[in-house]
C-alpha cells in the first residue's frame, strides 16, 4: 500500500460478538489476577523473564519450551568488554579510523571530524580537523597522517606534528580521500570519486598521481609487509601497486560474492596480515582471505544473515575478529577453519551501551582488539579475551 | 473503592499503555498484547455520558498486517495515541509480543529475520468521526515507537524508537519521516512539546533532549532530572511528563529503567530557561519503584499512582492514587487501585474527561481495564474546552 494511502472507512465499533466467537490464541503463563505467589508450587509457570509464577486454580496455559537464557543469548558472553565514552560531541564522535602507533589514535566523521588519542584509559580529543565530514583516514609513519573525505567539496591530506594538526594539500580537485595508508617515506592514496591511485612523499610534498582505478572500484587500501598495496577495481577484482617496479596490475581474482550479485558489492573492508589479505565485501557481507604468495582466493562464509563487514583485526593469537552487519552489528571471529558469531556487542557498566554500528577496528598489543563505534553518540570499545 | 472499565471483550490482552480523551470527550485507550503470540492492539473507546464501552478498531488488520503472519505482531500503541485538536487520533505502532507459535521476542534476536523480524512502525492517522484510517505507512524498519508527541501548529510528530533509540520526526504535511539518531540506549517512556512545537525527551543520563524546531537541531541541554541521592548510578530516565496548568513548565517523574536501583523523583522543567526543580522523592523507599499515570486535577492537585513492593505478584507491585499539593510539595496517599476484583500492579498512564473524572491505564492483567478516580468537586458537569489533556503519550 502506498504511503500515505486512506485505508478507507471501516465499519466501527467491531462487532463484540464476533469479538466473543473469537477463537483467542492461549496465555504462555499467568499474569496479574492470575498470580497468587511466586516460587515454585502445584501450578507453576516460568515467565519471559525466568520468573517462576505459582497460578490460581483453574489456570492452565499452553506452556512452550525456549532457551531460558534466551533474553541474555544474543549478546558477547566471552571476555571482557569495556566502553570508553569519547570527550567529543554527539554528531562529531562517530569513529572512523583507528591506528596503533606509539598510542592508539583515531579520527572520527560527523559534523565535525577530530583527532582523539587513548592512553591511560581516557580518551583526549586532539583537535577538529574539518567539517562535514563522511569519513576520515588515518595512517601511522614517522607522523600521523589523516585523510578526510567530506560530505561535499574537497578533501584533504593533514598532519599531526608538535601538537598540532597541519594541512598538507589536496590530492584531487573537488574530491576527497577515501582509503589512506603508509609506509615509510611515503603515503599511498586513494580519491574517493575517480578513484585516482596517488603517492604523497612527506619529505618534499611531492603528489604523483599515479592512475585511475577501474570503476566501480572499492574505497579501500591494504599494505603489506613487503610494500606492496591492495585493493579492489571493477567488479572487486583485486589489483596489486607492486613497490618494485611501481606499476599497478589487476589480479585475475575476483573477491566471492553471491551469484549475480557482483555489481552491488563492494570490497568494504581490506586488512593485510602476514601472507594473507582479509577483507569483507559491502551488500552480502561476505569475508574472504586471499594468499599473497599463492595468488588464491578463499571464501570465508558469511558471519551473519546481514550485510556489510565493517571492520577487521588480527588479534596476537592469530584469530580474525570483525564486525559484520547493517543497523545491528555483531561481533564475529575466524580461527582455524571456524567462523563464529559471538553476538551483539554490549556493556552494562558504568552505563549500559549496545554498539549497533562499527566503522574501525584495530589489534592492541596485550591481546586485545579495540573497536570504533560509528553512531551519532560513540565509544571506543575495548574487547579483551 | 476505585471504579474500573474493564475491556472483558478482549479476554487475552494483557497492558493498556496508551491512554488519551479524544476532541469528542472520549476516552481512547490501546489495548494491547505483548505476552501472547500473534495478538493486535486494540484501540477501544470509553463514552463516559453513556458509561459505554466499543471496540473500535483493530489495528494490525487495519494496517494490512496480519497478527498471525509470522512476524512480530502490531502488538502494542506504546504512549502512541495522540489527540488533535481536529479530532483525530495521531498513533503510532510497537512491539514486543512475540510471533504466532512462539514464547518470547525480541528485536536483537531476529533483527534480519525475514520471519519472524517486525515489519517497523507505522505512523497513522484514525478519524473516530469518518470512522476512518489513514496510514502514513512504515517508518523505521524492524523498529517500534516507544513514545511519540504531537506538535500540531507545526504539523510535526516527535518520537523515539525502539531498541535503537533514535530520535525522529514526521511532518504530517510532507509525509516526510527524518531519522535525527542516536540519542542514548534505553528509551524515555515521555516526548513532550513546548507551546512552540519545540520537541522534548531525556536520554538514559537523564539530560534533557530537545529538538529545536526553528534551528532544526538536536541538542543535549545541561539540564538534568534529579538522581536518587542514594543511587549509586548516573543512569536515569523519565517515566511520565504532565504538562503543569500554567502552560510554562510540565512536571515529571524519573524512571529507573527497571534497573537502577533507585526511588523515583519528582521535578518540575521549565521551558524558558530550562531549569530542573527536584521537588523531592515518590513515597516509599523501595529502590525498586514505579511511579506513573501523572494528571493534574481540575482542583489543580498532581495526581498520580506510585506503587508499594508485594513480592508475591509477578511485577512485584500494588498500585496506590496520590495527589501532590504543586505548591507546597505535600503528597497525600488517597487510595489504592484496587476495583473490588483486581488491585493494580501496574499503572502506565493517565487522562481526563471533560467532567474532571481522571483514568488510569493498568497493565499486566487479563482482562484489562482502565480505573477511574472522581477528585472531589469533579464528575458533575461534563464541559466541552480545548486543549484538554496533553498531545503526548
Amino acid at each position: 500500500m502506498a504511503v500515505g494511502q486512506d485505508v478507507g472507512v471501516r465499519k466501527m465499533p467491531l462487532n463484540e460478538r464476533d469479538l466473543e466467537q473469537r477463537i483467542w490464541p492461549q496465555a504462555h503463563f499467568p499474569i496479574g489476577q492470575e498470580v497468587v505467589g511466586k516460587g515454585p508450587g502445584n501450578n507453576s509457570y516460568c515467565d519471559d523473564n525466568g520468573f517462576i509464577l505459582q497460578a490460581q486454580a483453574g489456570f492452565s496455559c499452553a506452556e512452550k519450551l525456549y532457551p531460558r537464557d534466551y533474553l541474555e543469548s544474543c549478546y558477547v558472553q566471552t571476555g571482557s568488554i569495556e566502553a570508553v565514552p569519547l570527550p567529543i560531541p554527539a554528531e562529531e564522535c562517530a569513529i572512523s579510523s583507528l591506528v596503533q602507533s606509539d598510542l592508539l589514535y583515531g579520527t572520527t566523521a560527523g559534523r565535525r571530524s577530530h583527532l582523539f588519542v587513548y592512553a591511560d584509559g581516557r580518551i583526549k580529543d586532539l583537535g577538529v580537523i574539518e567539517e562535514n565530514c563522511r569519513k576520515s583516514s588515518l595512517a601511522v609513519a614517522d607522523k600521523l597522517y589523516i585523510g578526510t573525505e567530506p560530505m561535499d567539496g574537497e578533501g584533504s591530506l593533514y598532519t599531526y606534528q608538535d601538537n598540532h594538526l597541519v594541512k598538507l594539500m589536496c590530492p584531487a580537485a573537488g574530491e576527497g580521500i577515501a582509503a589512506l595508508v603508509a609506509d615509510g617515506d611515503r603515503l599511498y592514496g586513494l580519491t574517493s570519486k575517480s578513484g585516482i591511485f596517488f603517492i604523497y612523499y612527506p619529505a618534499d610534498g611531492k603528489l604523483e598521481l599515479k592512475e585511475q582505478i577501474e570503476p566501480p572500484f572499492s574505497p579501500v587500501l591494504a599494505l603489506s609487509s613487503a610494500g606492496d598495496v591492495y585493493g579492489g577495481s571493477r567488479w572487486n577484482n583485486l589489483f596489486r601497486y607492486a613497490r618494485a617496479d611501481e606499476k599497478i596490475r589487476k589480479l585475475d581474482v575476483q573477491v566471492p560474492t553471491l551469484k549475480g550479485r557482483e555489481m552491488y558489492n563492494r570490497i568494504e573492508t581490506l586488512i593485510c596480515h602476514g601472507d594473507y589479505l582479509y577483507g569483507g565485501t559491502s551488500a552480502d557481507g561476505w569475508l574472504f582471505r586471499f594468499s599473497l604468495g599463492k595468488e588464491r582466493m578463499f571464501s570465508l562464509g558469511k558471519p551473519l544473515n546481514q550485510p556489510h563487514i565493517r571492520c577487521l583485526a588480527v588479534a596476537a593469537d592469530g584469530a580474525l575478529y570483525g564486525v559484520a552487519g547493517k543497523d545491528c552489528c555483531h561481533l564475529f571471529r575466524y580461527a582455524e577453519g571456524d567462523l563464529r558469531d559471538l553476538g551483539i556487542i554490549r556493556v552494562t557498566s558504568p552505563r549500559l551501551w549496545h554498539g549497533y554500528r562499527f566503522a574501525a577496528a584495530i589489534a592492541g598489543r596485550q591481546g586485545e582488539i579495540y573497536l570504533g563505534e560509528a553512531d551519532r553518540i560513540s565509544h571506543l570499545f575495548i574487547i579483551k579475551k | 473503592m476505585m471504579k474500573s472499565i474493564v475491556f472483558d471483550k478482549l479476554p487475552m490482552h494483557d497492558t493498556c499503555w496508551s491512554i488519551t480523551t479524544g476532541r469528542d470527550g472520549n476516552v481512547y485507550v490501546g489495548v494491547c498484547g505483548e505476552l501472547v503470540d500473534g495478538l493486535s492492539v486494540f484501540i477501544v473507546r470509553y463514552n463516559p455520558l453513556q458509561d459505554k464501552v466499543e471496540y473500535m478498531l483493530e489495528v494490525a488488520p487495519a494496517l494490512n498486517e496480519a497478527p498471525d503472519n509470522g512476524r512480530a505482531p502490531i502488538a502494542k500503541l506504546h504512549y502512541g495515541l495522540l489527540p488533535g485538536s481536529d479530532g483525530k487520533l495521531y498513533c503510532a505502532t510497537h512491539y514486543s509480543g512475540p510471533p504466532v507459535g512462539d514464547f518470547i521476542w525480541r528485536a536483537w534476536h531476529t533483527w534480519d529475520d525475514p520471519e519472524r523480524m517486525a515489519r517497523g512502525f507505522n505512523i497513522f492517522c484514525y478519524d473516530p468521526v469518518a470512522e476512518a484510517v489513514e496510514d502514513f505507512g512504515v517508518m523505521s524498519p524492524n523498529e517500534g515507537s516507544r513514545a511519540m508527541a504531537l506538535a500540531e501548529e507545526r504539523g510535526l510528530v516527535y518520537g523515539i524508537t525502539w531498541p535503537r533509540d533514535h530520535f525522529y520526526i514526521y511532518d504530517l504535511q510532507k509525509r516526510r519521516y527524518r531519522d535525527l539518531g542516536r540519542i542514548g540506549d534505553t528509551n524515555a517512556q515521555s516526548v513532550w512539546v513546548d507551546e512552540a512545537g519545540n520537541g522534548y525527551t531525556v536520554d538514559d543520563l537523564g539530560y534533557i533532549v530537545k529538538y529545536d524546531a526553528d534551528a532544526d537541531r538536536l541538542m543535549q541541554l545541561d539540564a538534568r532530572v534529579p538522581k536518587d541521592p542514594a543511587a549509586l548510578s548516573e543512569e536515569r530516565s523519565v517515566y511520565d511528563v504532565t504538562p503543569a496548568p500554567d502552560g510554562k513548565s510540565v512536571y515529571g517523574v524519573t524512571w529507573n529503567m527497571e534497573r537502577v536501583p533507585s526511588v523515583s523523583r519528582f521535578f518540575r522543567y521549565c521551558f524558558n530557561d530550562d531549569r530542573i526543580d527536584d521537588l523531592g522523592p515518590a513515597p516509599g523507599t523501595d529502590h525498586s519503584n514505579h511511579v506513573g499515570g501523572l494528571i493534574f486535577g481540575d482542583d489543580g492537585y498532581l495526581y498520580y499512582a506510585a506503587s508499594r513492593r508485594d513480592d508475591d505478584r509477578r511485577l512485584s507491585y500494588r498500585m496506590y492514587l496520590f495527589r501532590m499539593n504543586t505548591a507546597t510539595l505535600v503528597q497525600e496517599e488517597l487510595c489504592p487501585f484496587d476495583d473490588g476484583d483486581y488491585h493494580s500492579e501496574y499503572i502506565a498512564k493517565a487522562t481526563k474527561d471533560y467532567a474532571g473524572n481522571l483514568y488510569f491505564a493498568d497493565t499486566n492483567n487479563r482482562p484489562e481495564r482502565i480505573y477511574v478516580y472522581t477528585p472531589q468537586g469533579s464528575g458533575k458537569s461534563f464541559t466541552p474546552r480545548w486543549p484538554l489533556v496533553r498531545t503526548w503519550g
